[in-house]
């Protein structure tokens, strides 16, 4: 006999999905190394909504967030000037605060009668032969079954044996402070109704001009600001990450909106960015990877999702743990379901975006086309100006050329 | 705003020990030391050509570790604080 039927390492959105998906059917642990869940996660900002609806209708329903996306800004920065395209319109997507989403989905996992033990950390997770043993400090318990949902470091996915740390290249680091702002003070500055959110993206300057960018969105009371870049091209260049942040928000466009607001909180996070190619092995014998643990996440350099694949991913892994219950058969080949079920929906999409990564390493997207956008406007601005299509040639020639930014474009048109 | 103010903003629940340490004689050895510039909250710092790490304001982001194993010299023994320890997020 075990412990629990099932241990779920991690409550995070993709650990908790899978104790939402069993609890009241199976009995269910979900051991949380911070104090209350949420409290070690962070998020830019938003959850795509679209296929949440899909597989967990309950959670996209009833779930706390902050502001449904109604204005979409993408944004080319340099030093000070800034390009930036709107869309206002349809929302698929609201901002979130994960210390109150977490929590809220912890509050309902035990109601449906799931067990939520925070402040604990995983030290080894042991596969053996009729149980998986975890080992916290001095206590050990057992499970028929273990889900690994602790975050994109994922320990427990490393001593299960199902994976390595990610390449360089295969991550991003994130940081973001919250500045709060009154409510009305937010809905006048970005011309939001009330509960209507923005999303801005920025290229060039905020991550000086490497792969990445910067962010903004807007929560009920306070607005997410940061910069993500990616670890490879931080570590070789000359950046230091934490002078990014504060020289964004001392940007024109950035310091005009924030004026008066005060910091809150400061966070970093690492997104893993591999995509399709980086998915370590999703299972074996008596254990399942969920979430950033297994890498599902996907930056297509105009949306980025992560927290919908981490609970569709978790709810999943419920699902098939439901079935090789009624079986009584964890074996590495009665799981391999989740890979089949997973591959209709997550993996389904980030393989069809499987060389967004490659394309999203030319440096032309951060370096030259923020330059080139705002050059262009400035001089389509200017009184003293020649025609239109002798100034946009002799600035893409300054940049490399049209046929690369033609190249790019067609390229870009094909893998994002 | 200076670093030390943006750590202050935050809520940490502190551990008598290190969750993270670093292997002095490795570091001594490792030219570029990419974790003075990466680590967001600037927690290593280089005083006598020795690194230190002062672990009271870490993020738990787990860049050091990452930068240091790919392009430093292995320096960083990494570990998450116990349960319970460490940065207390109150947004994320």
């Amino acid at each position: 006999m075990t412990d629990f039927d099932v241990i779920v390492i991690g409550g995070g959105l993709a650990g908790l999905g899978t104790a939402y998906r069993i609890a009241g059917n199976l009995d269910v642990l979900v051991i949380e190394r911070g104090k209350t869940p949420g409290s070690k996660n962070v998020t830019g900002g938003r959850i795509y909504l679209k296929s949440l609806r899909k597989y967990a209708p309950e959670i996209a329903e009833n779930m706390p967030y902050q502001r449904k996306i109604v204005k979409e800004r993408f944004s080319f920065l340099t030093e000070n000037e800034g390009v930036t395209v709107e869309y206002m319109g349809e929302s698929n997507s609201a901002t979130v605060i994960r210390a109150e989403l977490d929590s809220w989905l912890a509050e309902r996992v035990e109601e449906k009668g799931g067990i939520v033990a925070s402040g604990v950390r995983v030290d080894d997770v042991q596969v053996e032969e009729e149980a998986v043993r975890i080992v916290a400090g001095n206590d050990e318990i057992t499970s028929e079954v273990a889900v690994i949902s602790d975050g994109v470091q994922s320990p427990a996915g490393k001593r299960a044996g199902l994976r390595e740390d990610f390449k360089p290249e295969e991550l991003a680091v994130g940081v973001k402070e919250v500045i709060r702002l009154d409510e009305d003070e937010i809905n006048t500055r970005f011309g939001l109704g009330s509960g209507e959110g923005l999303a801005n993206l920025f290229a060039g300057y905020p991550s000086d001009y490497l792969q990445g960018g910067g962010f903004l969105y807007t929560n009920k009371e306070s607005v997410s600001i940061g910069v993500v870049v990616n670890l490879k091209a931080l570590a070789l260049s000359d950046v230091e990450l934490e002078q990014l942040i504060e020289r964004f928000k001392n940007h024109p466009l950035i310091s005009s909106v924030i004026e008066g607001g005060r910091s809150e909180e400061y966070s970093a996070h690492l997104i893993p960015e591999g995509g399709f190619d980086a998915i370590p092995g999703l299972y074996r014998d008596r254990i399942l990877l969920t979430g950033d643990s297994a890498g599902l996440c996907l930056n297509t350099g105009i949306t980025v999702r992560g927290m919908d694949f981490a609970l569709i991913s978790g709810i999943i892994a419920g699902d098939v743990i439901l079935k090789c219950m009624e079986r009584k058969d964890f074996s590495a080949n009665s799981l391999s379901l989740y890979e089949n079920l997973l591959s209709g929906s997550v993996l389904n999409e980030m393989r069809k975006f499987r060389k967004a990564r490659y394309f999203l390493e030319n440096r032309r997207l951060y370096e030259n086309y923020p330059r080139c956008s705002t050059e262009i406007m400035r001089k389509i601005f200017d009184v003293d100006r020649e025609h239109l299509i002798t100034e946009i040639r002799s600035v893409l020639g300054e940049y490399g050329g049209t046929l690369s930014a033609i190249l790019d474009l067609l390229k870009g048109g094909r893998v994002l | 705003m200076r670093i030390e103010d943006k750590l202050a903003l935050n809520v940490f629940e502190l551990d008598k020990e290190a969750h993270i340490t670093v292997d002095e004689a490795r570091c001594e050895k490792c030219r570029d030391k990419p974790c003075l510039r990466c680590c967001p909250a600037v927690l290593y710092r280089l005083e006598d050509g020795r690194i230190f790490f002062n672990y009271e304001g870490c993020l738990e982001c787990g860049t050091c570790l990452i930068i240091c194993h790919n392009y430093g010299n292995g320096g960083v023994n990494w570990n998450y604080p116990r349960g319970g320890f460490g940065i207390y997020y109150r947004y994320g």
